[in-house]
């Protein structure tokens, strides 16, 4: 009835020693900023025997940019990219994930490599990086290895993170041309957030990413509107072309049932916001 | 006895004149409250702000089912883990039947509960509960007990469950039924108040229009947990230190369920973190607390989880309403017939007096010639309804103030306009139960002027801008409601006031103080009679072994009732004053003056209060005295306040999403003795109402499980959700309230509902009729076509 807590709780200073740990027993969990982790070890859903606290590894920090990539350190917290100037600046879609997760407290503690292993379909960064064809960096007893994207989200909640594997760093390519919207319950928690990644070659979109979460268990992407965008102008034909391509991606039974919005009202809300993002993409400089 | 047990005992002697209400001191200044630095500082003290190292932990076995008969317990082996000192189930607490509600000995409510039921009739219900030396041995405890059920059939749906297939939730007999109790077909009561001539009336009609209406569940969600700690002190008594709007209520409810005086029993009601309602009655966990305690001796400390106050702390009901009116072309309402079935839940509690309420407020705001309300409180298989800010009167307001823009719209009439014609005036009388004496006339009604400050505020005639995108519609939308000043013939407080040796007042007085500021209040109220800073009166109100009785905080009682009780005892201590003065000096009492903190014979030296008390307790010029006032208040008469509320929303035609972007709350309360707390309660009051109309629901899932598993699953409304709120004062004078005051705590909880589904239907043409009122259904009635 009441929470039980686990019976170790140890702090790990190198990535080394966190993956020496995680891999050394199954029923160990890492915790970084514990906003997604704790709520379920309360409720008795993860009854993990040993926590690795890993939020004193600095190696684990900060954001850098270089060769057309930003590449963010595990640790980094929802607060720090919202406010960094060389996300907003290379990846706006990303920053405003960032900014949109819930309150103050949840952005100075969440931390980006939390949010994305956790991977809760009303979350935020998911949809961002899926649309930014972002990738993971993960260390484990074998090495590096990077994920990317496209095969990062497996299920509900799961991801394709080995169960002994830590998230070193998130890296992200630019897209200048990028945005994220969303609709909020008054949980704070979005109900449907939409991602649009574009590139751009002269006035003609050469490339396109549209990502959606609230939707499935986990965040999609959606062909058919990537490929109305493909090849069109920029203009407002475009925008509105966007809001009325055939949403045919998203099977409404495998809709996501929460009570807050019925499954054809939420099919509207992804037109509206879809539409929004990408006009937010097209904005951009 | 304790020499302050008094249960009401004569009718209201006349209230004392009132000052002019622009000589005042103290009232109608907003002065700081006289716990507000210690609130907001961290250093108030909470239930359970103590040490309790002492105490045993205790805690509750729940039941996971609906509805399930306890055919046995074993707690053999929870009793022989090291630590656990006591195990109690329903074989070990009287067999008495009662009810928690929480008014005056007999409720209103049937006696149709124990303290651990055999029969368990909603998830949660206690079953049995533990008490050990560590949490940790308490956690194994309520692993190891083990209980053998036979699960009933449930049903949660109220019409279901006055159906004939269904399971008789309360088949045994128990005592105090209501009106026309059916418990066969778990009907609790079936009301019926009819004024004038129905058919009559909807023959005299132009138009016939007609509306069905639900409300969800939802809940107080104070900050603080239930908390219950219980001790034996050295004199054998039983000492309860609890979150309660109700200490005396609460004493007199556990002495009596354990068959032991009064006088053995002492409640301590500490700082207390928001009620609501949820803190009238004495819930289960501090009856739990004191069978722990009787039974081992020892301090004992019940503390629920917020995800246990959640599952189990009584519910706002969920009513279902019809309502049907006639009405001519010109917008005289000709009739109106209200019914309305209410769902209370496992037990009866508040059934009753919550179904009354949730007609006869909303319906008395208009008076016409027939009125006719049929209803009915149902049991289910759910968390019982208790009291809720609004008691019912939420959900008939949602009702019938929708419904009266609906009439309005059907005929073609503005719906202020509407509402103007046929409201409520002064001398006009409230629409309430046929036996009680409270249908006076009112001496007070400020209905008029807040439809007008309200509209003044939003722009009304003019009506909302549009956004130059049509994607965007904008909408204004009202309501009125109307509230009261206690339960009329059942309100009781006394108070005595104290002249200190320091010229100082000590006013005790039981009201539970629970964060909406009675205690500044009543002392404001003691210290207006002397002319004295409020900071020279000490109000002691959280004991009941130093207060007289009083039925508490509820019902917007509090500043009518209780501040009544303490202008009286003020005065009569001033009385005193004088007849001193005057035997000192050898003049008329009358010629005393006393003001600004200073007694003034005609002859001689005006002094200090603090010289006159003095000199009285030094008995320099006679014996010693010390002087204390008395009074008390009981009543038939309850004043109403009154409130316009407007809501401006935006609807988004493509999603079917919409804000309310300003909000505007105009409030007849009286005279605001205290201008500040009471745009505390204003604001509190819509902000709570608004919750219950765009998120907050707690709905239960097929087999009766609450759907919650936390405070992050109930979507209640956050500041940052708010729209600008402005709230505009109607001053009114209540004759026979202490310094013109009526009651302010409930009246804006009322209309937001409606007035935002008022809106939305002025915005986009559609009409919400279930709350909470979501994006959702908006969307899907859009889609309906308009
Ligand atoms: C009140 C509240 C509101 C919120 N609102 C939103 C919102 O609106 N939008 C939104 O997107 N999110 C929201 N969140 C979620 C929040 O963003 C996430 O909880 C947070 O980002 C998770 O990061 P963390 O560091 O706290 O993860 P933790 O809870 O510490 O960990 C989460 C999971 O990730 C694993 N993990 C963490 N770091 C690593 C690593 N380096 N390598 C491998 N595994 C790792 C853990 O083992 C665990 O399984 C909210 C949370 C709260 C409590």
């Amino acid at each position: 009835m009441s929470e039980q807590l686990p019976a170790a709780y140890v702090h790990a200073d190198t990535v080394d020693k966190a993956v020496e740990l995680v891999s050394a027993d199954a029923e160990t969990r890492v915790v970084a900023g514990g906003y997604s982790l704790l709520p379920q070890v309360k409720d008795g859903i993860e009854t993990p025997d040993r926590l690795v606290d890993v939020s004193r590894i600095d190696e684990l920090r900060g954001i850098s940019h270089e060769a057309g990539e930003t590449c963010i350190g595990a640790l980094t917290t929802h607060h720090q990219i919202a406010t960094f100037d060389l996300v907003h600046e290379h990846v706006p879609a990303l920053a405003e994930a960032a900014d949109s997760v819930g309150d103050y407290q949840a952005r100075q503690q969440g931390t980006i490599a939390g949010n994305l292993v956790f991977a809760d379909p009303k979350y935020d960064p998911p949809a961002a990086f899926l649309a930014l064809d972002g990738r993971v960096v993960a260390r484990s007893p074998d090495g590096e290895r990077t994920i990317g994207a496209d095969e990062w989200f497996c299920g509900p909640g799961e991801t394709a993170l080995g169960p002994d594997e830590i998230v070193t760093d998130v890296v992200v390519p630019d897209a200048k041309r990028s945005g994220y919207v969303r609709t909020s319950e008054y949980s704070g928690y979005a109900i449907v957030g939409t991602a649009a990644a574009l590139d751009v070659d002269g006035d003609a979109v050469a490339s396109a990413r549209v990502a959606v979460n609230g939707v499935k268990p986990f965040p999609i992407r959606l062909p058919n509107v990537e490929d109305e965008l493909v090849g069109k102008h920029i203009d407002d034909e475009l925008r509105s072309r966007a809001a009325s391509a055939e949403l045919s991606d998203i099977n409404l039974e495998t809709l996501l049932m929460n009570g807050v919005v019925a499954d054809h009202q939420r099919l509207q809300l992804v037109r509206t916001y879809c539409r929004q993002a990408i006009e937010r993409a097209i904005e951009g400089d | 006895m304790s020499q302050y047990e008094g249960e009401p005992e004569s009718a209201d002697e006349t209230v004392a004149e009132n000052d002019a209400a622009d000589s005042n001191v103290t009232v109608r200044e907003s002065v700081e409250k006289v716990d507000g630095w210690g609130l907001v500082t961290g250093n108030a003290r909470y239930t359970d702000d103590v040490p309790t190292d002492d105490a045993l932990a205790g805690r509750v076995l729940r039941s996971p089912h609906a509805h399930a008969r306890v055919r046995s317990i074993d707690t053999e082996a929870a009793e022989a883990i090291e630590g656990v000192t006591a195990v109690i189930t329903h074989e070990d607490v009287s067999e008495q039947r009662f009810t928690r509600t929480g008014f005056p000995h007999p409720a209103p409510a049937p006696f149709d509960e124990r303290v651990f039921n055999e029969t368990v009739r909603h998830v949660g219900e206690p079953v049995a509960a533990v008490a050990a030396t560590t949490v940790d041995a308490v956690e194994r405890a309520l692993e190891a007990i083990e209980v053998d059920y036979k699960v009933l059939d449930h049903v949660l749906d109220p019409e279901a469950a006055m159906g004939s297939d269904t399971p008789t939730l309360h088949p045994e007999e128990y005592e105090n039924q209501q009106e026309n109790a059916d418990p066969e077909h778990n009907v609790v009561c079936e009301t019926r108040h009819e004024e004038g001539d129905i058919e009559a009336g909807f023959e005299a009609a132009d138009e016939i229009v007609e509306g069905e209406y639900k409300t969800q569940i939802v809940q107080q969600l104070p900050m603080e947990m239930n908390t219950a700690i219980a001790w034996i002190d050295d004199r054998q008594r039983l000492v309860l230190r609890t979150t309660t709007q109700v200490p005396h209520i609460c004493r007199a409810k556990i002495a009596r369920a354990f068959d032991i005086d009064r006088t053995d029993v002492q409640v301590i009601k500490p700082r207390v973190g928001g009620g609501f309602g949820v803190r009238q009655d004495t819930v289960p966990i501090q009856y739990i607390a004191a069978a722990l305690a009787l039974e081992t001796g020892e301090k004992v400390r019940l503390r629920n989880e917020r995800k246990e106050d959640l599952h189990v702390s009584q519910t706002r009901h969920s009513q279902t309403i019809q309502i049907k009116t006639g009405v001519r072309e010109d917008g005289t309402i000709m009739v109106m017939h209200v019914d309305i079935t209410s769902n209370t839940g496992a037990y009866g509690c508040h059934g009753f007096a919550v179904l009354e309420n949730a007609a006869h407020e909303p319906l008395s705001v208009y008076p016409c010639e027939n009125r006719l309300f049929t209803g009915r409180a149902v049991y289910t298989n759910v968390t019982p309804g208790g009291a809720m800010r609004g008691y019912g009167a939420v959900q008939g307001t949602f009702a019938l103030e929708s419904h009266v823009d609906k009439v309005a719209t059907e005929i073609g009439m503005d719906p202020v306009e509407f509402r103007r014609r046929n409201a409520i005036e002064e001398g006009e009388a409230s629409f309430e139960p046929a036996s009680s004496e409270a249908m006076d006339q009112l001496q007070s009604v400020g209905v008029e002027e807040c439809l007008e400050r309200a509209c003044e505020s939003i722009g009304w005639s003019d009506g909302p801008d549009q956004p130059a995108n049509d994607r965007y519609r904008c909408g204004y939308g009202t309501a009125l409601s109307m509230a009261k000043s206690g339960v009329p013939n059942s309100e009781f407080s006394r108070c005595n006031v104290t002249l200190e040796t320091d010229g100082t007042l000590t006013v005790r007085v039981g009201v539970g103080d629970t964060g909406q500021g009675s205690e500044t209040v009543m002392g404001q109220i003691a210290a207006e009679v002397f002319g004295l800073d409020i900071n020279s009166v000490h109000v002691k109100a959280d004991d009941t072994d130093a207060t007289p009785w009083d039925n508490g905080a509820y019902a917007s009682s509090t500043t009518y009732v209780s501040g009544n009780a303490t202008e009286k005892a003020a005065r009569d201590l001033a009385e005193k004053v004088r007849d001193l003065a005057a035997d000192w000096y050898d003049v008329d009492p009358e010629a005393v003056e006393l003001a600004d903190g200073e007694v003034a014979p005609p002859r001689g030296e005006s002094m200090t209060l603090s010289e006159f008390a003095e000199e009285a307790f030094a008995g320099i010029r006679g014996p010693k005295r010390r002087l204390t006032g008395s009074g008390q208040h009981y009543t038939p008469l309850s004043p109403k306040p009154f409130a316009a509320q407007i809501a401006a929303v935006e609807v988004d035609t493509e999603t079917g999403e919409f804000e309310v972007t300003n909000f505007v709350n105009a409030v007849d309360c009286g005279q605001a003795l205290n201008p500040a707390n009471v745009r505390g309660q204003i604001i509190g009051g819509a902000i709570m109402g608004l919750g219950q109309t765009v998120s907050e629901a707690i709905e239960f899932d097929e087999d009766g499980q609450p759907e919650l598993r936390g405070l992050r699953d109930y979507e209640v409304i956050h500041a940052t959700d708010l729209p600008e709120i402005d709230t505009e004062l109607v001053e009114t004078h209540e004759p026979t309230g202490p310094f013109g005051a009526k009651s302010v705590g409930e009246v804006t909880t009322l209309g937001p509902p409606a007035a935002v589904a008022n809106a939305i239907e002025d915005a986009v043409g559609v009409r919400i009729t279930d709350l909470p009122i979501t994006s959702a259904k908006i969307w899907d009635a859009l889609q309906g076509g308009r």
